[in-house]
């Protein structure tokens, strides 16, 4: 399980065209996955030497395959049990999911795996059957460890972990630690990959172990898991480093192990978890890219939700409300590229890319790894938050953290000797890295959630959350943050400002105690005051109600004195012209006349506008003062002048026309 | 410095602006149609590596390059054609095709943020037939009514008549980057439109569902950013490239 280092910030992975397919060269611990037909039922005997069909379909082609020593395996255990769990989980959370039931792994010498997909794809009963190359670590070191013994007591190496501090470098652990349950109280962490070393001397607090498959013995995985866990579950002491949630249970499941592999550990995890608890892998396989084959510059390198039944045991653990904490792969792709769209030769049918959420949701977080600030540990990869040149990016990459320069358990280049026990690192690197950074903000986000009687996060609500806060990606030469690996996050902001630190709680409690007594003649007094100023509520509305009617009856007043103003002139002169008109008459010898004051038509005249008068003596406003809208409190109050900025451009644009037109000219 | 492409009329771009200006981009320079097209000079260079660049010259001797540009948030949904109303009828579709060329190629070279990047169908983004996004809202997890359309020789039923937009309360939520931003709205109707912004390739987009049922009526890649409020803001900050 070597892998090959890669210097720190000078790799720059360059684009290539996709190769021709060719069969690759299969490595050790890779996993042949057989996906059953639903309605064929199957259900394996003897241990995986034969096998039957409920739903009747014919097996002698399978049983045919399995004759030669091969085992078929149902990679979730007992098909009736895991149809009886998924039932029970279902009924649980409301939520159906994928049917765990009709997943099998081949067990068989890794050389016989690809004929065996092919011949089992013949079957009947079979919907697909594929071979998922090896999982690796997706780490970006493998340095040596320091010859020279580790010091009787290993130095404080909290400095160097800047991740913990204060945003955007850090992700404000160490401001969490001072909130009620932000280390990650009462959260349950599971790591899956290959190994770990659980004696180390700063894991030794709140640690349950490997609880699952058999860790391998490669020291490059064992380095690896002890890195990992190191960074969320460093214990609280005066040496060596503090993890971000370092009060959170943490433990392991390898994916080695008879019957064992990367789906099987994921589920297991699952059945041992509670809502809002953790599970992070750490692990990714090469990809179409290179068409599936392993390399040591892990290019092409992607997520394990991927693989179906990858996916469907992610599927399973966030439909149960655990978080999956997901690395996104150092094989310095676009995870939105055409390619990862293209169904491979034994997918299910029904296989989508699960990369384009629009298709699925695994509900996972996936990782990116991210640049830490220039000048950490005098090394340079970039600006601050700049995707690394590995990470893989895209539009499903929720998160990042750091990718270089990480600070944890492990390795020994940074204290070495002959016992592993005491060995550091500051160089941790890859979307190994990054992810347990993001492990580590969750269960102190959970475990505050927790602290504060609140109900924790679900899976969707963590991943919301992660990508609507936190510091911004920047851009790098050839790197811009279009290439999306997220923002880094910031446990401020995830937890916010609601809660008071832990003193300042305290404090509260004794006061709350000195003030109990007090409080309870407050309370009587506050009752009476209640009721004093209801009635003065009560008189207050009155006396505006008042108001409003004076109000509304001096506006009436004012009305009708100008409707009067406008009526007089009016009828001043129409009475002109008519009086002008009768003395026309008059003139010519017509009838009717002026004088003898009281006739008829003068008094009719009067009648008249006495009637008229009383009708506008009714008039009254039909929206009253207390109903228009106080335009001083208005929305648009304060708002800018978009209107002056309009006429402006429509200027600007007008005078560019007429410098245009006119220049040319 | 920032742009933003939009027409002198286009009121929430301009509200956006006043925001955005407010909370640091800055400087935020606000292009319309006219002042792009009348500018005195255009220069695109594509270099044999692939790379590109593009620098003009505004009337009154202003000059932008496209390196100098940390971020574009384009709403010109196409040429506007009065811009070669001076030209001979003969050459303006001509010169409207050239324009939409450089357009193209001037927004798809930015290596900073561009919401949105113009496509074929639009400058600023997909417009997309009423069939096609009720396909992808379906696709997104989003209620859609029943689309139907007349056959040929049948009976047409128009897309307006079978859809609620006619007579409902309109809802507009903003997807930025596939994240639907509406802190009132529903988790998973929230999420949907996210996901209808990924579906749709288009980063900013506008998803109008009905408010009462949340049933999906339409979408734009142009949309009324004010309905967003202050998270579409920050939002937009924060996906053009701004600091706090």
């Amino acid at each position: 399980m070597a892998k090959k280092t890669k210097p720190a910030g000078t790799a720059q992975p360059t684009r290539r065209s996709r190769p021709a397919p060719q069969t690759p060269e299969i490595r050790e611990g890779a996993e042949l996955i057989v996906v059953a037909k639903a309605a064929a039922g199957l259900r394996v005997r003897r241990g995986g030497a034969e096998v039957a069909s409920l739903g009747g379909a014919n097996v002698r082609g399978l049983t045919s395959v399995l004759a030669g020593g091969v085992r078929f395996v149902p990679l979730f255990g007992n098909e009736d049990r895991v149809v009886a769990r998924a039932a029970a989980a279902a009924a649980e959370t409301g939520r159906g999911g994928p049917d765990l039931s009709v997943f099998y792994k081949v067990e068989a010498p890794t050389a016989q795996l690809s004929a065996l997909a092919r011949a089992l794809m013949a079957d009947d009963s079979v919907e697909a059957a594929y071979v998922k190359p090896a999982a690796e670590p997706p780490v970006m070191n493998d340095v040596p460890p320091d010859m020279n013994d580790a010091p009787p007591v290993t130095p404080d190496f909290t400095a160097s972990q800047i991740y913990l501090g204060a945003a955007p470098g850090g992700v404000e652990a160490l401001w969490a630690h001072t909130r009620p349950g932000g280390k990650g109280d009462n959260i349950r962490i599971i790591d899956i990959e290959g190994a770990w070393r659980f004696s180390h001397e700063d894991l030794m607090q709140v640690q349950g172990g490997v609880v699952g498959g058999a860790p391998s013995t490669d020291i490059g995985w064992r380095n690896h898991g002890t890195a990992v866990i190191g960074e969320f579950g460093g214990d609280e002491n005066a040496f060596g480093v503090t993890g971000i949630a370092p009060t959170a249970n943490t433990r392991a499941i390898s994916i080695f192990g008879p019957g064992q592999g990367s789906a099987k550990a994921i589920h297991d995890a699952a059945d041992l978890l509670s809502p809002g608890d953790v599970i992070l892998i750490e692990l990714h396989r090469p990809g179409p890219r290179f068409n599936f084959a392993n390399r040591s510059d892990q290019l092409g390198y992607i997520a394990v939700e991927w693989w179906e039944d990858d996916w469907a045991a992610i599927k399973y653990a966030t439909n149960k409300g655990v978080i999956v904490v997901e690395a996104g792969g150092n094989g310095a792709e676009n995870l939105d590229d055409g390619i990862y769209s293209v169904k491979p030769a034994g997918f299910p049918a029904a296989w989508t890319n699960p990369f384009n959420r629009g298709n699925r949701d695994s509900g996972a977080i996936l990782v990116g790894a991210g640049a830490p600030p220039p000048g950490t540990h005098g090394r340079d990869h970039g600006p601050d938050r700049s995707r690394l040149d590995f990470s893989n990016y895209g539009a499903s990459v929720d998160t990042q953290g750091w990718g270089r320069e990480v600070t944890t358990c492990g390795y020994g280049n940074l204290q070495g000797g002959s016992n592993e026990d005491l060995w550091y690192t500051d160089t941790f690197s890859g979307t190994s890295s990054a992810s347990p950074i993001i492990v580590g903000v969750v269960a102190s986000l959970q475990g505050n959630r927790k602290a504060q009687g609140q109900p924790v996060y679900t899976p969707a609500q963590v991943r919301a959350k992660l990508r609507s806060t936190g510091s911004t990606q920047n851009d790098a030469p050839g790197r811009p943050a279009t290439q999306r690996i997220g923002n880094r996050p910031n446990l401020k902001q995830l937890i916010g400002g609601i809660v008071k630190p832990l003193k300042e709680v305290a404090k509260d409690v004794i006061k709350d105690k000195e003030l109990k007594a007090e409080k309870i003649e407050i309370k009587e007094h506050k009752v009476e005051a209640k009721e004093v100023k209801n009635e003065a509520k009560e008189l207050k509305a009155e006396k505006l109600e008042i108001k409003e009617v004076q109000k509304e009856k001096v506006e009436i007043k004012e009305i009708q004195k100008e409707l009067e103003k406008q009526f007089d002139k009016q009828l001043e002169k129409r009475l002109e012209k008519r009086v002008e008109k009768r003395i026309e008459k008059l003139a010519d010898g017509g009838q009717g006349g002026l004088g003898g004051g009281g006739t008829p038509q003068a008094s009719a005249l009067e009648a008249r506008l006495g009637a008229l008068e009383a009708a506008v003596s009714q008039l009254t406003h039909f929206i009253g003062s207390q109903l228009r809208p106080d335009l001083s409190q208005g929305a648009l109050t304060g708002e800018a002048d978009l209107g002056g900025m309009q006429q402006q451009l429509e200027g600007e644009g007008a005078a560019a026309k007429w410098e245009k037109d006119n220049t040319e000219r | 410095m920032w742009l933003l492409l939009c027409a002198a009329d286009d009121v929430p771009a301009l509200w956006a602006a006043t925001r955005l200006t407010a909370r640091g981009l800055d400087p935020l320079v606000v292009l319309t149609p006219e002042l792009l097209h009348y500018s005195f000079r255009w220069e695109h260079r594509l270099h044999s590596d692939g790379a590109s660049s593009v620098s003009f010259t505004l009337a009154g001797g202003r000059r932008i390059d496209s390196a100098a540009i940390r971020g574009v948030l384009n709403r010109l949904p196409f040429v506007p054609p009065h811009i070669v109303g001076r030209l001979v009828a003969a050459d303006r579709q001509y010169a409207l095709q050239e324009w939409t060329a450089l357009h193209m190629s001037w927004l798809s070279s930015l290596r900073a943020p561009v919401l949105n990047l113009p496509v074929m169908e639009g400058l600023c983004g997909a417009w997309r037939h009423p069939s096609e996004w009720a396909y992808l809202a379906g696709e997104a997890g989003l209620t859609t009514e029943v689309y139907r359309q007349g056959v040929p020789g049948g009976t047409a039923v128009p897309h307006a008549a079978t859809t609620t937009r006619g007579a409902a309360m309109v809802r507009t939520v903003i997807a930025i980057d596939g994240q639907g931003i509406d802190e009132h709205l529903a988790e998973d109707l929230c999420d949907s439109c996210g996901r209808l912004g990924v579906l749709a390739k288009t980063r900013l987009l506008g998803v109008d569902l009905d408010a009462r049922t949340g049933a999906f009526i339409g979408a734009s890649p142009r949309p009324d950013l004010r309905e967003g409020g202050e998270p579409v803001i920050e939002a937009l900050f924060s996906s053009l490239g701004g600091r706090a």
